[in-house]
């Protein structure tokens, strides 16, 4: 290099390492990112302890990257680069045909938490099964995309099979207890069952499984024209479209009503914010759209209806029952919904108090498999 | 802190730019040592002080050999060197090697003393062989005595070579340390080693690193022989792409700051045989081993057994430099031993054969080798299913899988092991000639996109795995 050329190639490089370093300085913190839905790394707060013991320059690390300007961009460019080298997953993420984006869920699977897990739900079913019958019990771990959607699958993808667990779980269990929704949404795999871009099944998936489930429980026939579809938004970018930072598919939310649909009342949390309908419009102007179904995740959410059935249900649930919940409406005097993760009473003495006549367990697999609350049946 | 962060590239470089430059010719040793202190102490904010005292201690030996020699007393300036190193290698000795004896007589005696349990202070091997070096230069008359504990200092902690090396020694640097003339032309250089370094590192290196963590997660009792080899190659590859990145972007900050440091590899993978692969891999390592143990020893001046016994006292402890633990132990020997049936018995076959053969049998081995290496990851489990007897056949689904996904990184990979992407860079600019502003563009595209695209990768908090934490 000649010194001309060194000049410039000096000049640049100090603009660039300068610049940015500028741009990083300057950009304003964030406190939450709607894009990834996560609360943000703050300036960690300085001081000796923290500094000798190297939590300060740790914390300062995740500090700077998650703050880092234009963060999402980065991010795209990274996943742009991957797919150039024809990578077919990114971060975990397969690139699935008709623009689905699946989750792996490596690893979920084998942990000690996964295994603890499956030892909690037993033997909570076991005690329920001493006083209930085993008709009324319901136990259902929704397989996650991965499992139900091969087909879509890049060539020679082998993830972890997630039948192996929910094996596991249902001889694990007392005989009756468990529902097969794998075998209901196979049948069903070529129609819109899950988000291309979001974790979650939609309500089409909760619809079939709903169907089947009905039926084996005796709450009579469901038929697909008893309800009205529609469509809320059709720019639903959910919660693995984040963490590739490319353009996707967006996805669709619909939602189905009885056409005969009975009133009901909702009580959040036991306070006095009552509601009269699931549906939350105002999130749709914001990232997380599937908070549509209920408003996000709470404790307990009670609903009251006036159908005369005798017959009061408790879900225990996470974020997938948010789509299957409302179906159940048009069946019970009650439905509470009830999730582990933001409830902090003892749960056998709510259920002493509260007599349900029926309980179902709803999650999803990886969901179930990974959750560290489940202890909580125990109380 | 390390290279391959965004903390460094974008709050301690420019910093250290800036005081650097802003800094008059003589305070820049002493930017340049306090900048290191905060660049080691950022990660070991308690070791820096194990540091200061190893360069006191070896600074101080240096002046008293060198005082004595110059009095004439040698006996005195040998008693300075044996306890200023001696001093030295106690401190590697007690912080790298005590729980490992410890740990080994627990086993053979059925004791139970307590281990230690102290965290390896980082880059303790590489600064306490540069102490060494200098202080046993000095004795020899090789190098000329520091009287500056600042230049001394500098010497030691400069972050360019601090935690991966390579081993400088310090009559490679004297004269640069005293008086250095940083120019445009020799910081442009700088700037394009620490590029090719970074791309190395942050694109290549953890991206062969996620591959062969994917593979040695998975369940190894079934494992196909093919992807227990495709595992083992992409070690191979992270090991290398990773450690010279580390060697690339410390001679580039080098140059920087108007040092030039010796190469530490050269194009190992292209060997022909294992003397020839050590002749380019970790190069001031081999050399240091060279200067200060085995032509100490006698080196293969003394007939057959000597050469033996030396070249075996010299792998083992290059062996254990890598770590305290059997399997570097093992290592060493298995290199040792390799070396000496190729000097006493192989060369003449091996010549004979033709060259993509030599070149097979070489890669081989040096698998194997790094399969020893990590063994803490690799497991037994994974011995068997690179001879096939795993039971899980020659390869199945997930084999393709990950071949057809990593095709375009093992083709990088490839082909960054060879000298064609220098060669054809070369012949672009070589064509490009005169025309300044094409060298120009040509450069700046292809540092930006190493730029962006690491960053990019450093973003989104990639695996970043450093690997010289048991150094």
């Amino acid at each position: 290099m000649n010194k001309k050329q060194s000049w410039n190639i000096v000049t640049l490089f100090l603009l660039l390492i300068f610049g940015m370093t500028a741009a990083t300085l300057l950009k304003p913190d964030s406190g939450f990112s709607e894009n990834e839905n996560r609360t943000l790394a703050s300036r960690p707060k300085f001081c000796l302890s923290s500094l000798l013991s190297g939590e300060f320059s740790a914390d300062y690390e995740t500090y700077l990257t998650d703050q880092f300007v234009f963060r999402d961009q980065w991010i795209g460019l990274k996943t742009w680069a991957e797919r150039l080298t024809l990578r077919q997953e990114i971060n975990d993420i397969y690139f699935a045909g008709d623009d689905y984006l699946i989750e792996k869920h490596t690893g979920s699977f084998e942990t000690n938490q996964a295994s603890a897990n499956v030892t909690l739900l037993s033997s909570f079913f076991k005690k329920l099964s001493e006083t209930y019958d085993s008709g009324r019990l319901t136990a259902m771990v929704v397989p996650n995309a991965v499992d139900i959607l091969k087909d879509k699958l890049p060539p020679f993808a082998s993830p972890y099979d997630q039948e192996q667990y929910l094996a596991k779980i249902r001889a694990a269990l007392p005989a009756g207890v468990w529902f097969d929704s794998s075998r209901v949404l196979r049948g069903h795999s070529q129609e819109e069952i899950y988000y291309r871009t979001d974790h979650h099944w939609e309500t089409l998936g909760a619809y079939y499984v709903f169907e089947q489930w009905a039926g084996e429980k005796g709450l009579g026939e469901v038929r697909p024209e008893d309800y009205q579809v529609t469509t809320v938004t059709d720019s639903f970018e959910g919660t693995i479209a984040s963490k590739v930072g490319t353009k996707v598919h967006a996805d669709t939310i619909e939602i189905y009503r009885p056409l005969e649909e009975v009133p009901y009342l909702l009580t959040y949390n036991q306070t006095d914010d009552v509601r009269s309908t699931v549906y939350q419009p105002h999130v749709l102007d914001s990232k997380d759209k599937y908070s549509y179904f209920y408003g996000g995740n709470y404790g307990l959410v009670e609903a009251d209806m006036e159908n005369h059935t005798g017959r009061k249900l408790l879900v225990i649930k996470d974020s997938y029952a948010h789509c299957f919940v409302p179906f159940t409406y048009q069946y019970f005097d009650e439905v509470d919904m009830l999730d582990l993760r933001y409830f902090n009473q003892s749960l056998s003495a709510f259920l002493e108090e509260r007599q349900y006549t029926d309980i179902l367990f709803l999650y999803n697999a990886a969901g179930f498999a990974e959750d560290t609350s489940l202890a909580k049946l125990a109380t | 802190m390390i290279f391959s962060s965004l903390l460094f590239l974008f709050r301690f470089l420019p910093a250290v730019l800036l005081l650097y430059f802003i800094a008059p010719r003589p305070a820049r040793n002493l930017v340049l040592l306090l900048t290191s202190l905060v660049f080691y102490a950022w990660g070991e904010p308690v070791y820096v002080l194990l540091m200061i005292v190893s360069i006191l201690i070896s600074w101080l030996g240096g002046l008293a050999v060198d005082h004595f020699l110059t009095l004439g007393k040698e006996r005195e300036a040998r008693f300075s060197l044996i306890l200023s190193v001696g001093l030295g290698l106690s401190l590697l000795g007690f912080f790298k090697y005590t729980d490992f004896f410890l740990d080994t007589v627990n086993h053979l005696a059925g004791s139970d003393i307590p281990l230690l349990k102290l965290a390896l202070p980082i880059g303790i091997s590489f600064y306490t062989f540069q102490t060494i070096s200098y202080i046993i230069d000095v004795y020899r008359g090789n190098a000329r005595v520091q009287k500056n504990i600042i230049s001394y200092g500098a010497y030691v902690t400069m972050f360019p070579q601090l935690i991966a090396g390579p081993i400088v020694q310090y009559k490679t640097i004297d004269e640069q340390l005293r008086h250095r003339r940083e120019s445009a032309e020799e910081f442009a250089e700088g700037i394009h080693r620490f590029m090719v370094g970074l791309g190395k590192k942050v694109l290549l290196a953890n991206n062969a690193g996620a591959l062969w963590k994917t593979v040695y997660t998975m369940n190894a009792a079934n494992m196909p022989a093919a992807t227990a080899w495709l595992g083992i190659a992409a070690y191979t590859f992270q090991i290398y792409f990773d450690f010279s990145a580390y060697s690339d972007m410390a001679i580039g900050l080098g140059h920087m700051f108007g040092f030039r440091f010796l190469e530490n590899f050269d194009y190992p993978y292209l060997s022909k045989s294992i003397t020839e692969f050590w002749r380019r891999w970790h190069i001031s390592l081999g050399t240091w081993f060279r200067e200060y143990v085995y032509i100490p020893l006698g080196g293969n001046r003394h007939g057959r057994m000597a050469l033996i016994r030396n070249t075996m006292i010299v792998w083992l402890l290059t062996g254990i430099w890598h770590g305290a633990d059997w399997n570097f132990f093992l290592w060493g020997i298995y290199y040792g031993i390799l070396l000496l049936l190729e000097k006493l018995v192989l060369k003449k076959y091996l010549d004979r054969l033709p060259g993509w053969l030599q070149h097979v049998y070489c890669m081989f081995f040096v698998m194997m080798g790094w399969y020893i290496f990590v063994y803490d990851q690799a497991g037994f489990g994974m011995l068997k299913a690179l001879f096939g007897a795993s039971g899980g056949g020659v390869l199945n689904r997930e084999t393709v899988y990950l071949l057809y996904n990593n095709a375009v990184l093992l083709l990088f990979l490839i082909l960054g092991s060879t000298r064609l992407p220098k060669k054809a860079a070369a012949r672009l600019l070589e064509r490009a000639g005169e025309h300044d502003w094409i060298c120009i563009a040509l450069r700046g595209i292809f540092y930006g996109a190493v730029f962006f695209l690491s960053t990019a990768y450093l973003v989104d908090a990639s695996y970043n795995p450093f690997l010289y934490f048991r150094f």
